[in-house]
């Protein structure tokens, strides 16, 4: 399905966020969007699911929807959001409990979902005995159980050490190889944008406007490849040149409240 | 080190004094100055400093000779509380007082708890709520109690009001900051799944809270017990409040301290349930 998002705005108070945004991403793409920090991406992020009404503008969804997708349109959260009484099973059965699912087609879309993410034998594990990438593949597993069409995740991988970065980049372009669904990814990582995206939405400083939509061209399955590298760092040094400036101006600006 | 190594001999310095030469010269060991600042529980050290502390009581009563009606010993508060367990007059007090606060505490429990995620809740609910329990929650209870008996007659029913409405200003305070400490992007991420207000409220905001109301419930118990004995002063029959001011009145001082050892047992009781809950409903802290 395809997501688009028009002449999005928004304020927090009299503070302008976004200014007249206006991307959609296309069916089966990952789509990054990146900026300076405070540029407004989790906003925009937010008003794309529908957790945060735009002071202006508005969201699509368009195209049709999988014969067992129960939630169009899922997160995959930075910080997880992950109950932390609830087992591994329980926190993925709480996002499945309220469609009246059968019991086994519940535990079907249970242990598929961990299988994918390779975390079968942690269903009874509770959050806090778990790293921070199996965490993060919990969150990832919840949202594949309710099959949505669309991925909104934001900096889903921010809240973890490279390493761990690096291996949940391969596992999740191996899901998206697989079922191509849409995904838009929030990042502050240039680096992390160009491996996994095939478009880089990049928006400036507050209040964020579309800078620039970058295409990455290369295959993601191809992008580690020797003869692909000049062309990567070509277009990584083009987006450090489009972000820098803003970056440095964003790092020096005083926070209101 | 690249310092050390660069001034090859420092003795021949003029500019630095001798001491400091030595100071350089000398390769010394690190020394340990972390540590401490953390207290151990050791129950042995416990056991024994309390023996000692009955033995010197015990010790004292005998060596100066104090008169038990001033001060029993704790061999005498023991009798006493043996032979009141064997004619059954504890227990005529102690289930008067436990049906008291049994009452008191589930009632105002309930009430607190359900009016504590209301005002964690919902805008009106603590536009309302919260100011009128903060205003309420500093009176000392015991004070509107001949103002129930008035309503409620002298009976069982304006004591167990009392204590309740003991019980429920701190559980709706610790209930709704329990609410208030729900992450809300737990709250958003249950949205983004469409899941239901109520499933929200069961299953996500209750068992964030309950940290939060349990911390509540030892605060709540603490208070449900000092309103008890001091309703029974006041005005009761049987209960271990009344049965203080009896015993104190007829200088039976080590009846009155079997009480005050009971009242302890009962506060030390439910302070260990609570305990027990949290373990079991709290594991995956």
């Amino acid at each position: 399905m395809e997501l688009a998002l028009t002449g999005i705005t928004h304020h927090f108070g009299a503070l302008k966020v976004l200014d007249n945004v206006s991307i959609t991403a296309r069916d089966g793409e990952i789509l990054a969007l990146i900026g300076p920090s405070g540029c407004g991406k989790s906003t925009l992020l937010g008003i794309a699911g529908g957790l945060l009404a735009p002071s202006e503008g508005q969201v699509e969804l368009r195209g049709t929807r999988g014969p067992d997708t129960l939630n169009e349109i899922t997160y995959v959260f930075q910080d997880f959001a992950l109950l932390p009484w609830a087992s591994v099973r329980d926190n993925i059965a709480f996002a499945l409990k309220h469609h009246g699912l059968s019991r086994q087609a519940m535990d079907a879309r249970i242990s598929n979902a961990l299988e994918r993410t390779g975390l079968s034998e942690f269903l009874d594990a509770y959050p806090k005995q778990l790293s921070g990438g199996m965490k993060q593949r919990v969150g990832i597993a919840r949202a594949l159980a309710v099959r949505p069409a669309v991925f909104l995740m934001d900096e889903p991988l921010s809240a973890l050490d490279a390493q761990t970065r690096e291996l949940l980049q391969e596992d999740i372009l191996d899901l998206w190889e697989r079922d191509r669904a849409t995904i838009v990814y929030v990042t502050h990582n240039f680096q992390e944008a160009i491996r996994l995206a095939n478009r880089v939405v990049v928006l400036s400083r507050r209040p964020g406007r579309v800078r620039e939509v970058i295409e990455v061209p290369i295959p993601q399955k191809d992008r580690q490849r020797p003869e692909h590298q000049a062309q990567i760092q070509g277009l990584a040094e083009r987006l450090w040149s489009l972000i820098r400036d803003e970056a440095r101006d964003a790092d020096r600006e005083l926070i209101n409240g | 080190m690249a310092d050390l190594s660069s001034s090859a001999s420092p003795r021949h310095s003029p500019q630095t004094g001798v001491k400091h030469d030595n100071a350089t010269q000398v390769a010394r060991p690190m020394v340990f100055r972390g540590g401490g600042f953390a207290p151990k529980s050791q129950p042995l050290v416990t056991a024994v400093a309390i023996l000692a502390l009955l033995a010197f009581w015990q010790a004292a009563t005998i060596l100066w000779s104090i008169s038990p009606t001033f001060l029993p010993s704790p061999e005498r508060v023991g009798r006493s509380l043996w032979r009141m367990i064997e004619t059954g007059e504890l227990w005529r007090h102690l289930s008067a007082s436990l049906y008291r606060i049994g009452w008191g505490w589930f009632l105002g429990t309930v009430f607190g708890v359900t009016i504590g995620v209301m005002i964690g809740l919902f805008t009106v609910a603590r536009a309302v709520g919260a100011p009128l329990v903060a205003a309420l929650y500093p009176v000392p209870k015991i004070a509107l109690l001949p103002l129930f008996i008035l309503w409620l007659g002298i009976g069982e029913g304006s004591k167990v009001a009392t204590i309740g409405l003991s019980v429920f200003f701190p559980t709706v305070i610790a209930t709704y900051a329990g609410v208030d400490a729900v992450p809300r992007n737990l709250i958003r991420m249950a949205q983004s799944f469409n899941v239901p207000l109520w499933r929200i409220v069961w299953s996500l905001l209750l068992p964030g809270a309950l940290a939060g109301m349990l911390a509540g419930f030892r605060i709540s118990i603490a208070a449900a017990l000092l309103v008890l004995v001091a309703a029974e002063m006041i005005g009761a029959q049987f209960g271990l409040g009344a049965f203080l001011i009896l015993t104190g009145n007829m200088l039976q001082t080590d009846k009155l301290m079997a009480g005050v050892v009971v009242l302890s047992a009962m506060g030390l009781t439910a302070s260990w349930l609570v305990t027990l809950i949290e373990r079991r409903v709290l594991h995956w802290r």
